[in-house]
């Protein structure tokens, strides 16, 4: 389990994380999400003992990351810059890896040569921004981690090769219980694969969920009332309300079965329950801190 | 901290196999050159000199080696070290090679140790690599002595150790590759750099301001430091072979600076550890930064500032207000305005590198009126003169000796001395005393006037003293240009009359009158222990008699004793004593008089290079040049009788 808690980071006095609380359960895909300057990458940094926090605590499975060669030997990483050796080639950073990571697979090392079609003698350098990716995840993959921390991770990869790597992370959930943590703005596909996510703003978690349990907990309506549309009734809270004609969407924080039952009170002529996308929650939570689209005519 | 999570953590490891290996590997084509250049030096070279030589001398080609080696050395430890120190740190100027490195599972000591030791080994192993092929070329000549290719290889490794520790520390403070040389080579030089440059500033304020660079502070300019001791191959008398003849050779050779390099080495131990004190503190994110230690930024803003100022300022006060002025001659409103000019010019720049950014006014304008401040009031400071340096003289019974040179432009009035004569030290503080007094005058004196204006009673010159207290302690004043008038002799209070007094001094006139090559290179013999006389000439062009004009005349000892007691009866009878304001004497001719006496001194081992040579008897040679006017009649006599007439007599 990765548990941070009140992490600050200040950089020249700007604080990138502010207070931020994080709580990954062990085999859990952990999608953290939140807008450009949020914090998510200085979180990841801090959880893999990149930075070391002002103040605040980080722990994996109880123990300290920084400076911690033990608890890091069991985290894989892969930034948004990932970085290799000027000259180095795949294999060369495998040998690499190897010398930090005793637990190196070589034959899952082999097996997904047969996946990433890669030179290994070539310069990464040389190679594409999509094929250093699938370099990075080829060698994260065969650390055998039991955490693996991602940033990006599916950025410039094409989509046959996102499904792939996703399949494989998955894959290694399932069958060796790795916790997963991934920074993405990519959150229709975050979606799919994650089971937990939470929500950054300003150097802190806003919320941090289940996807089943924010997905219950947020509910979007379509209602088409008789006559004018009524107040809310009080005690439900709108996280965005829009009208089309008679036609008003609505998306409330609560259980759908309470809202539906609070709203059946001013008879509707029409109430119907949409799905409701992580990007929806994303931007409507947002939008309560703050941070919401702006209507901007040029 | 507090706010650690308590965690069971693993054994420290300081080495990283990995790393190592990738280390050698990543920065090969650097140990290739550096080996090749080490092999063109020491064993080819040795190779082609020992199969040129008709007969090789088996000692001169270990001296040779040593002398290389140790030449060579420290040299190429200076300027190779902080390139292989930039090698094996340069993922600390990338912030995508530091977080990388940074996330992997190793402490940062493992980090820092292991490419520590990668540098350095790629160093040493081209070192130790030349040093043995070097030892086979030896010994295929029969020159081989082990004991010689040790100090040939402590000379290699010695100063590498201190350099890359250096260099690895600079790497530890910077996040820009190009600034870590810049630092390094900067850092090298510092102390000795504003210590002069401190001095400099003070000598605008002070009126006979002469101070030279402290011995003590040159060692923390290792490389200055390093220059001075002269590091080479010597013999235990400390004498060095330039030739291949005329000097004795077979001596048992040492390495002059040996000692010095040992300090250093050990003080790189220290900086290496230092090095991962600094790199533990580091924060990653600091990659990138010109200086990446949060505690050293404010020195950097204001060290830059403060050198920019002592070097700049100065520089435009030269330009704008002082280059005909004199110490203790100053524009105060000047020296500041430049000094604060350039003072801010250096802290912006400063504070612009620091945050990588021109729009630096908001943040560094406090900082500036700082730096303003202090620099003002240093300035303040010195022309207030508040320490009373330029009024200091010491009291007599201070004083083990003075050293005068004293010397005016026109005319012939030159003397210089070192002397322990309590009545010759009592004249020379009279005559200080009557130059301090005068500071007004001599400050307000035309020096527009023409220098040699003899006939209008003027004289331009110098006065430096050094006394050596009998503390050790040594003061220094000098007084440049020093203005003189005939008509204020009559003052017995002013200069023109106290320096005349020492001018006529029987120390100051045997000494001007031997003339000053009567003291034999390097050595200060202050008193002639049993001197003996072993010959002389005089030159037959000036002088007539006894042999053919165009040659010369060669001297006894017993006739070169003759003229030399001759001499010390006409100084003793004040037949030398002269006027300040007179033209120079006409010398009736050229002699010299060889002698040598006995040196009980005792010379530091190694013996410096300054030092004189003493034969195996404690001797020392000695040869006196003595200038022979025609008011010295017992010296004219005395050549008379052996002989030697002056031209015109």
């Amino acid at each position: 389990m990765i548990t941070a808690n009140s992490l600050v980071k200040t950089f020249d006095g700007f604080p990138a994380l502010d207070g931020a609380s994080i709580a990954v359960p062990p085999g859990a895909i952990y999608g953290l999400v939140g807008p450009n300057g949020a914090g998510k990458t200085t979180l990841l940094r801090c959880l893999t003992g990149v930075y070391r926090q002002d103040s605040g605590t980080i722990a994996i499975d109880g123990q300290g990351v920084w400076e911690n060669p033990a608890v890091k030997t069991r985290i894989a990483s892969i930034p948004d810059d990932w970085y290799y050796f000027a000259q180095a080639g795949v294999r060369d950073m495998m040998r690499y890896y190897k010398g930090f990571y005793p637990q190196f697979n070589m034959e899952r090392y082999e097996k997904l040569r047969s996946v990433f079609e890669l030179d290994q003698k070539q310069a990464i350098r040389r190679m594409s921004k999509g094929m250093q990716k699938q370099a990075a995840f080829w060698l994260a993959m065969c650390c055998m981690p039991d955490c693996l921390i991602l940033d990006e991770p599916v950025d410039g990869l094409d989509p046959v090769m996102r499904r792939q790597v996703w399949g494989l992370i998955m894959q290694d959930v399932a069958e060796r219980g790795t916790t997963v943590l991934v920074s993405s703005h990519n959150l229709r596909e975050l979606e799919d694969v994650c089971d937990h996510v939470g929500i950054m703003n300003r150097g802190r978690i806003l919320l941090e969920r289940s996807l089943s349990e924010l997905q219950d907990n947020t509910v979007k309506l379509q209602v088409v009332f008789n006559g004018d549309a009524p107040a809310i009734p009080e005690g439900l809270t709108v996280l965005h309300r829009s009208a089309v004609g008679r036609v008003h969407t609505i998306i409330f924080r609560g259980k759908q079965s309470d809202v539906e039952a609070r709203l059946a009170a001013y008879d509707p002529v029409f109430l119907e329950a949409v799905p409701l996308t992580l990007e929806e929650i994303f931007i409507y939570e947002l939008g309560g801190a703050d941070y919401a689209v702006k209507d901007i005519l040029l | 901290m507090s706010w650690e999570v308590p965690t069971m953590r693993s054994k420290i490891s300081f080495f990283n196999k990995t790393v190592f290996l990738n280390d050698c590997g990543r920065y090969w084509p650097l140990t290739a050159g550096y080996t090749l250049v080490w092999l063109l030096i020491l064993p080819l070279s040795r190779l082609t000199e020992l199969n040129n030589r008709v007969n090789p001398n088996m000692w001169l080609a270990q001296y040779q080696t040593l002398n290389l080696a140790a030449n060579v050395g420290y040299w190429a430890a200076f300027f190779s070290a902080i390139l292989f120190a930039m090698a094996a740190f340069s993922y600390l100027t990338s912030p995508r090679a530091t977080n990388g490195l940074h996330a992997l599972s190793a402490r940062r000591e493992t980090l820092y140790v292991t490419h520590f030791l990668s540098g350095l080994c790629c160093q040493l192993a081209a070192q130790l690599l030349a040093v043995l092929l070097t030892a086979a070329v030896l010994a295929s000549h029969g020159a081989f002595d082990a004991r010689i290719m040790a100090l040939a290889l402590l000379a290699l490794v010695l100063p590498t150790l201190f350099f890359y520790s250096f260099g690895a520390l600079c790497m530890m403070f910077t996040g820009q590759i190009l600034a870590a040389p810049v630092f390094y080579f900067a850092l090298n030089v510092l102390v000795v750099g504003v210590e002069s440059l401190i001095r400099m500033f003070a000598g605008n304020f002070l009126y006979g301001w002469a101070e030279s660079n402290s011995p003590l502070l040159v060692a923390f300019s290792p490389i200055a430091k390093l220059v001075m001791l002269d590091v080479r191959a010597a013999d235990s008398t400390g004498a060095y072979y330039y030739s291949y003849s005329g000097a004795p050779m077979g001596g048992t050779l040492l390495l002059q600076g040996l000692d010095w390099l040992l300090i250093y080495a050990a003080v790189g131990l220290v900086l290496a550890a230092l090095g991962l004190l600094v790199y533990r503190t580091r924060h990653s994110e600091a990659t990138g930064t010109i200086v990446a230690i949060g505690w050293a930024r404010p020195i950097f803003r204001y060290g830059v500032a403060f050198c920019a100022a002592l070097a700049f300022g100065q520089l435009l006060y030269y330009l704008f207000f002082g280059q005909y002025r004199q110490n203790g001659d100053y524009s105060l409103p000047g020296t500041l305005l430049c000094m604060a000019a350039a003072g801010l010019l250096g802290y912006f720049t400063a504070e612009m590198l620091l945050r990588k950014s021109f729009r630096v006014w908001k943040t560094g304008w406090r900082g500036a009126l700082v730096v303003t401040a202090l620099l003002v009031a240093l300035g303040g400071a010195l022309s207030l003169d508040l320490t009373g340096y330029e009024g200091y003289i010491p009291s007599a019974d201070q004083i083990a000796s003075a050293n005068v040179q004293m010397n005016l432009y026109s005319g012939n009035s030159s003397c210089y001395m070192t002397t322990e004569d309590p009545n010759t030290i009592r004249l020379v503080t009279e005559a200080h005393r009557a130059l301090v007094n005068d500071k007004a005058d001599q400050q307000s004196a035309d020096r527009n006037a023409p220098i040699n204006d003899l006939d209008a009673g003027r004289a331009y010159g110098y006065f430096y003293v050094a006394y050596t207290l009998k503390n050790g302690t040594v003061v220094q004043r000098r007084y440049n240009p020093m203005v003189l008038n005939r008509s204020a002799l009559s003052d017995p209070s002013s200069p023109e009359a106290a320096l005349t007094a020492l001018y006529n001094d029987p120390n100051a006139t045997l000494a001007r009158t031997l003339g000053k090559y009567g003291y034999s290179s390097g050595s200060d013999p202050r008193t002639l222990t049993d001197l003996r006389f072993t010959g002389g000439y005089a030159d037959m062009w000036y002088w007539q008699g006894k042999g053919q004009a165009g040659s010369t005349i060669d001297l006894t000892p017993i006739e070169a004793q003759a003229v030399y007691e001759a001499i010390l009866r006409d100084v003793a009878a004040g037949r030398v004593n002269d006027s300040l304001f007179s033209s120079e004497p006409e010398a009736l001719g050229h002699i010299e008089l060889y002698a040598t006496w006995l040196n009980t001194r005792d010379y530091s081992s190694p013996k410096p290079s300054t030092a004189p040579d003493i034969d195996e008897n404690g001797r020392t040679s000695i040869v006196f040049s003595p200038t022979v006017t025609e008011a010295m009649t017992e010296t004219v006599a005395v050549l008379r009788a052996i002989g030697v007439s002056p031209r015109f007599g």
